[in-house]
């Protein structure tokens, strides 16, 4: 019996399907106004605005508005989504976060691109614009384009270049950290190794999976959708991060002096502050803390100190933001050119100069002028040509809970994870019940 | 077919976990849930097993996938009043300064929704309705229990006498915190004559252990966490008590869960009153009436009323409407088993009554602010063209202005001069009257930037000036600046001590990127129980006001 209902549903699901791709979709206008919904821009001097301002002189006819979202991941999103699904929520362009896209394809909320040249994109940043819908699970309509990458992120290695060399691996930070930390006369202010972004946010997430990538060498999903790494794997990853407490014995309080003990509560602006005050040797950070960390106060100072940038030892995993037309757009031909104006090299390349957003153009990287403006633009396209994107899947953001929430419970409490945290993972991704 | 399909539905719930493991879950419903500070971990916790019910009742797939987050009522209570909505010119937007627009809110109380106008109120709330309450104590160490009395009497002399056993009584601020203003109209007596005592010994006890000033419930509870050695009965509500002595997270900056309390630890209730308060629910009108978030949110408020949901709320710390699923838990928890709970009928006129009879009672402030006149701080705060020390010292002008008068407020300025060392005393402490205002005023307007940042010789020097604290005055140092230490003869440690030692509560406002995170402006502020502000140039002003008059 049980075919028998899923073949009933199968056929119903066909006939909607067909309803659906048949349907009218709504009448292409060159008049009116471009919504953008996206998260608070706090580059210098609005860049994305400008480059809005800059469309609205060129097409009076139908201008464009940012409407800014909250700075947080977690809000952007659950606003979004709730625009989405609502028929009358005025969006045209969605500014996603990779890890996004698939859901929004997935659940209908965005309309795929065709017709738009994608060759001079980064392939990675590309990659993660890239869906193929299913159902029930099971892939069925081809792989589609559904956004553009609007703006590219990788994860770098900051690190003090006047005390210690650039780390070809996790090991050789251990061992640098001690070199220097044991040295009777090394400077006061140094307190720990390293410190990155261990608070209960989607920072955590990534830093648990670039860590994974260099334990497991890949965090890519196999094809029937298992994730690459078991349990051993997560508990290597929470003993580098965790810095033991008093129950523990003297030798595993010994991690205190390679991972930073408040790492716990930072995110990105909080770990920056660390370094910059001289009590690390590395951070793990995004491209644009090269300008917090690299700015001069003006004063005389003996905190001056020399920050380097070199790619994460296991490499990284990718960041960024990708721009895709609504569903329910009143102008998805005016939004899909909006939407390559903001992604064209003329608009990459001021993005990337003027507002710290790495650009996703290979001939923005090779410019002459881009070189000479951002010192640290060769290792950032060597990062993101070499970062893996965060496993795919409209249940990500489940996903990412799941995880972060139990490394956290690990390193505030005795180390120890779920025996069964890979599998709830696995169910997670792929939008299943937790076993 | 339609038999099939009831078959499907109605069939074994082992056939729909079994389709939903091969198949996988279908997509849930967004909805989006905001509630108090305070009130976030419990709120969280229900949320949370509202999505396990679902998931029980569909193969283990969750029909909703919530996300709750938190904003003072007063701040939730402005953006509903524009609908949530973003005006044209992008200034105002909810969206972007509180969160996404909510289906379903949890607030405090409901003093700040009965503030709104009618025709608002009737257009944007649909319900809003009471789903648990919690009786307002005071909460004591167990192993101090025996030197109150038996008996519980009222609350100003549960005071007086937590008072004389040296045990001290902490409260959070009145105008912050609903709870501590309903507890404040109790403990000031019927005539409403007991203030001046009553704050007497909630800010000494304050004070005796660096209680942030001004807290909301959380921060005071979150102190009293920190504390190897806590004495001060507190002033709570029972929920966050028995949240305490089960070792859940408690919200603001110590959110995380802790280790249950037992034994000498363990805190317990004194119910000096039948007083509690309510804990709401609100839906809101823009949530269309048959989408799959207005039924969501209708299914979350009928499962808070059923057992299960019952039960949430007593795992929560929250009294439910209706009969207890579980009494015995709260006497567990050092509650009473079944204590009177009559919840009080807030009116946003009573509520305002008991602030102003708080700013009557309290102690006055007395402000030394010194204001960073470094080189940094000749930037340009864009889009103007004025510098970051104009754009502050008009703040702090306007904030000495506006001030209370019965505040006293001095003024320095660091460096002394281009040496890049010393400070400058300009308006020594005083009285805010009209001629101290205007002295600070002018000097303010006089002054130029340039030189090095002696920031931890200036902040050590204001602590000694100011001296500590006592029962009829509360000193404060507030330090504005918007860089780092260059040219100190302290060290980091060396000022911590003098902090510390100094019982003044020193605040930090962080300008121009200067993050409150920085070395050791964190410390600073919280071991003296003051606090740090990340502030852009223009919000400096307000900042300074609430320091001076809270």
């Amino acid at each position: 019996m049980y075919v028998a209902v899923v073949g009933v549903a199968l056929c119903l699901c066909l006939v909607a399907w067909l309803l659906a791709a048949t349907r009218p979709t709504p009448v292409a206008s060159w008049t009116g106004e471009l919504v953008i919904l996206s998260g608070r821009d706090d580059s210098t001097g609005k860049q994305r605005q400008a480059r809005v301002d800059l469309w609205n002189e060129v097409h009076p006819e139908i201008p464009a508005s940012i409407v800014e979202l909250s700075g947080n991941a977690d809000q952007q999103r659950n606003e979004m989504v709730r625009r989405a699904q609502d028929p009358a929520g005025r969006v045209d362009i969605y500014n996603l976060d990779v890890t996004w896209t698939a859901e929004f394809a997935e659940n209908d909320y965005i309309v795929p691109l065709s017709g738009v040249p994608t060759d001079d994109f980064l392939s990675r940043p590309l990659d993660t614009c890239l869906y193929e819908p299913r159902f029930d699970g099971i892939p069925f309509s081809g792989e589609q384009l559904w956004a553009l990458p609007f703006n590219t992120d990788a994860g770098l290695l900051y690190y003090r270049a006047d005390l210690v060399a650039p780390p070809a691996s996790w090991d050789m930070m251990v061992t640098e950290t001690r070199r220097v930390l044991e040295s009777p006369d090394h400077d006061p202010l140094l307190e720990a190794g390293y410190t990155t972004q261990l608070d209960n946010y989607e920072g955590l997430t990534v830093n648990v999976l670039e860590a994974l990538r260099d334990v497991t060498t890949t965090i890519k999903v196999d094809e029937s959708g298992r994730l690459p790494f078991d349990g051993r794997d997560l508990k290597e990853v929470v003993d580098r991060f965790r810095v033991r407490n008093e129950n523990d014995d003297g030798n595993q309080r010994e991690n205190a002096k390679v991972m930073l003990p408040t790492s716990i509560g930072y995110e990105e602006q909080r770990s920056t502050e660390a370094m910059r005050e001289g009590k690390t040797l590395f951070l793990r950070n995004w491209p644009v803390t090269y300008r917090t960390l690299t700015a001069r106060s003006g004063e005389s100072s003996a905190a001056e100190r020399e920050f380097k940038v070199a790619q994460l030892p296991g490499g990284s995993v990718l960041g960024g933001q990708n721009l895709a037309v609504a569903r329910h757009s009143a102008h998805p031909e005016a939004a899909t050119e909006l939407v390559r104006f903001l992604t064209n090299a003329p608009s990459q390349r001021a993005l990337f100069v003027n507002g710290g957003f790495a650009a996703t153009r290979r001939t923005v990287y090779d410019n002459k002028d881009v070189k000479a403006a951002i010192d640290y633009a060769g290792e950032l396209r060597s990062a993101v040509e070499n970062a893996e994107p965060r496993p795919e899947g409209p249940c990500y953001a489940r996903f990412s809970k799941i995880l972060r929430d139990a490394v956290t419970a690990a390193l505030r409490g005795d180390g120890s994870l779920p025996d069964d945290l890979v599998e709830q993972l696995d169910a997670a991704l792929n939008c299943r019940p937790a076993p | 077919m339609l038999t099939i399909g009831l078959a499907y539905f109605a069939g074994p719930p082992a056939l729909r976990a079994l389709d939903r493991r091969v198949f996988g879950c279908p997509q849930t419903t967004a909805l989006t849930v905001l509630t108090s500070p305070s009130g976030l971990a419990p709120t969280i916790e229900l949320v949370e097993g509202y999505e396990r019910w679902t998931a029980s009742r569909d193969g283990g797939c969750a029909a909703v996938d919530a996300y709750v987050y938190a904003t003072p009522d007063i701040a939730a209570t402005a953006a509903v009043s524009r609908s949530w909505a973003t005006e044209e010119n992008n200034i105002v937007n909810p969206a972007r300064d509180v969160g996404p627009r909510p289906d379903v809110w949890f607030p405090d109380s409901d003093v700040e929704v009965q503030r709104l106008e009618e025709r608002i109120r009737t257009r944007e709330i649909v319900e809003d309705t009471t789903i648990a309450v919690s009786p307002v104590i005071l909460a004591v160490r167990s192993d101090a229990r025996k030197q109150l009395p038996e008996q519980v009497p009222p609350w100003p002399q549960i005071v007086e006498q937590a008072d004389a056993a040296g045990l001290g009584v902490v409260r959070a601020d009145p105008n912050i915190s609903v709870l501590a203003n309903v507890a404040t109209a109790a403990l000031y007596g019927p005539a409403g004559t007991g203030g001046r005592a009553v704050e007497r010994v909630i800010g000494r006890s304050l004070d005796r252990d660096q209680y942030p000033l001004p807290a909301d419930s959380p921060d005071v509870l979150c102190r009293y966490r920190q504390l190897e050695a806590p004495e001060a009965a507190v002033v709570m509500s029972e929920r966050d008590m028995v949240r305490f002595n089960r070792g859940l997270a408690l919200g603001g900056s110590c959110g995380a869960a802790d280790r249950p309390h037992v034994g000498a630890d363990q805190l317990v209730a004194l119910y000096p009153q039948d007083l509690a308060l309510a804990q709401q629910l609100v839906r809101f009108g823009w949530t269309p009436e048959g989408s799959r978030r207005a039924v969501a949110v209708r299914d979350l408020q009928r499962w808070l009323g059923d057992e299960p949901g019952r039960r949430a709320l007593e795992d929560a710390g929250l009294r439910p409407v209706g009969a207890a699923v579980a009494p015995a838990s709260f006497a567990a928890a050092g509650a009473q088993q079944d204590p009177a709970r009559t919840p009080v009928q807030l009116a946003p006129a009573a509520v305002d009554a008991t602030r102003n009879a708080f700013v009557q009672a309290r102690r006055t402030s007395r402000v030394l602010v010194a204001l960073d006149v470094s080189g940094s701080m000749k930037e340009p705060v864009p889009p103007t063209s004025a510098t970051r020390l104009q754009a502050v010292a008009e703040g702090v002008g306007r904030a000495v202005v506006r001030a209370r008068g019965d505040n006293e407020v001095g003024l320095w300025l660091f460096p002394a001069d281009v040496s890049g060392r010393g400070t400058r005393r300009v308006v020594p402490v005083g009285p805010l009257d009209d001629g101290r205002r205007g002295a600070i005023v002018a000097e303010l307007g006089r002054a130029t930037p340039g030189g090095d940042t002696p920031l931890f010789d200036a902040t050590a020097e204001g602590v000694l000036e100011l001296g500590p604290s006592n029962d009829s005055t509360v000193t404060k140092l507030i330090v504005v600046t918007d860089g780092e230490d260059t040219t100190s003869t302290r060290a980091p440690d060396d000022l911590l001590t003098v902090a510390r030692e100094g019982k003044v509560r020193v605040f930090v406002i962080a300008i121009g990127g200067t993050s409150c995170a920085a070395r050791p402006l964190e410390s600073l502020t919280a071991d003296t129980g003051g606090a740090c502000y990340a502030e852009i140039p223009s919000g400096v002003g307000p900042r300074v006001t609430q320091i001076i008059d809270d």
